[in-house]
């Protein structure tokens, strides 16, 4: 509880240096405009009407109803989500965004709402891609500008190839196009679903998701992290969490 | 302005560069070779075969090249694994650098089938009468005309062909646009970068421009 406090007093000292206003004001009146890349099932996908459905589209709903605000979804590639957020074009990226100290430099992100595993996604003749020393020499696919990317060039001797979507990668290893890709656990358990040669073989390392807002929304940070608060204690983020994630 | 950004990414930058240039380069001869052929299809007398060649330009210029490039290294290798259970592994710049010659060589047929239609009907009859076989008539007064006239267009091409293959950043192919959407990944400064990418295809473009401009002023006063 105290570092949800910690945040808190963080972020008054930064609204109160950065703007007096912040950036409530407009978003009341213009509605709350909001980031993601939904090819990544079951935080954001596109359902039968290509209308944006998984755990952040509804976080975010019920977060927006809180705050008496209405949401305005903008669908573009993961990648230029955080230039996106600084240049204005959207208020809050809700797209599975794992929390790294890179990204802290750039933006600033809410409380976490999902802690996972990155795990190696490969067909299942090839269980032996089973760690990082494993997929030396070995093609790996991931999203580009993801924490699995930044984990990927990590490996020793491996062959990194970024995609646009993960759903891309997906569709290159199951047609072996490459050997095999990094994704966080819960999508990796919805691509074997749709691609049954796929297979989980090894497991890397742990992540924290969060939703991000421009620095200078001190006042939205604060607004969304009491919400996100109010719903983990109403037990509305876990019935939340239950339909999309089964956790 | 980060041009410290800049700089630093140069390296990077110019190795993109030299792929786009690389794959442009081999794709453009491939699309010379094949779009004369399929010019030559398309002026043929026999029916079904310019039909054919009438298919194959109409349907490669009326779809789009990013549409192009997902069926060809997406769909394909997919539907190919579904029907036969065999793996259809394209090396991506491969793949790339074949999509990208086939687009343009669509192109290119119209290019030199209308270099080859400017030349005056008049010169081939009069050709003709003078006792040249068809053979030499194309060979001797018909393409050395045809070939100054279509230079300043294919230039034009080759200039659209290598705008074009920034679409293979798509499949994985990490020429200039993917190095600059990489960089930009991670320090989130699209402006810098981008404008790098866009200096960069200037440098490639502009010479080609010139090019064209030069021989078709010197070609059209002789």
């Amino acid at each position: 509880m105290h570092k949800a406090a910690l945040i808190t007093a963080c972020l008054f000292a930064v609204s109160a240096s950065a703007q007096a206003q912040g950036c409530m004001a407009d978003i009341k009146k213009n509605g709350l405009t909001v980031g993601t890349n939904p090819g990544y099932p079951p935080f954001e996908s596109l359902d039968s009407n290509n209308q944006i459905i998984g755990l952040d589209p509804d976080l975010v709903n019920a977060i927006a109803g809180k705050l008496g605000v209405q949401v305005n979804w903008v669908n573009q590639p993961f990648d230029g989500l955080i230039a996106a957020l600084i240049s204005k074009k959207i208020d809050l990226i809700a797209a599975g965004m794992t929390v790294t100290p890179e990204r802290k430099k750039a933006v600033n992100f809410t409380l976490p709402y999902d802690n996972s595993e990155n795990v190696i996604l490969a067909r299942k003749e090839h269980p032996e891609y089973n760690s990082a020393a494993a997929l030396n020499g070995k093609s790996i696919g991931v999203e580009l500008g993801t924490i699995q990317e930044k984990v990927a060039q990590g490996i020793k001797g491996a062959n990194v190839k970024t995609l646009n979507q993960f759903t891309d990668a997906a569709i290159a290893v199951q047609t072996q196009q490459i050997d095999s890709m990094l994704i966080d656990r819960v999508v990796a358990e919805r691509f074997t679903k749709t691609y049954p040669d796929l297979r989980i073989t090894g497991v890397l390392n742990k992540n924290s998701k969060a939703m991000a807002v421009r620095r200078d929304c001190g006042d939205l940070l604060s607004r969304i992290d009491a919400a996100i608060i109010q719903l983990r204690k109403s037990g509305e983020l876990g019935a939340l969490r239950k339909k999309w994630l089964n956790k | 302005m980060d041009f410290a950004l800049i700089w630093s990414s140069m390296p990077l930058l110019l190795k993109g560069a030299g792929l786009t240039i690389a794959i442009s380069a081999i794709a453009l001869i491939f699309g010379i070779v094949f779009g004369t052929v399929f010019a030559l299809i398309r002026m043929s007398p026999i029916k079904p075969l310019a039909a054919f060649g009438v298919a194959y330009i109409e349907i490669i210029r009326g779809t789009p090249l990013l549409a192009q490039i997902f069926l060809f290294f997406y769909g394909l290798p997919y539907v190919f694994q579904q029907a036969f259970d065999l793996p259809l592994n394209f090396n991506p710049v491969v793949a790339g650098t074949a999509i990208l010659a086939i687009n343009s060589s669509a192109y290119v047929a119209e290019i030199i089938r209308s270099g080859i239609q400017s030349i005056a009907r008049g010169q081939t009859e009069a050709s003709l009468s003078l006792g040249f076989t068809p053979t030499d008539t194309l060979r001797y007064i018909v393409l050395p005309q045809a070939f100054r006239r279509v230079i300043p267009p294919l230039l034009n091409e080759a200039t659209t062909l290598l705008k074009n293959s920034s679409l293979l950043s798509t499949i994985m192919i990490v020429e200039l646009v993917r190095v600059g959407q990489m960089i930009t990944s991670r320090t989130y400064k699209p402006f810098e970068m981008y404008l790098a990418v866009g200096f960069l295809y200037l440098c490639m473009t502009i010479p080609m421009s010139i090019m064209a401009a030069r021989i078709e002023k010197r070609w059209k006063v002789g």
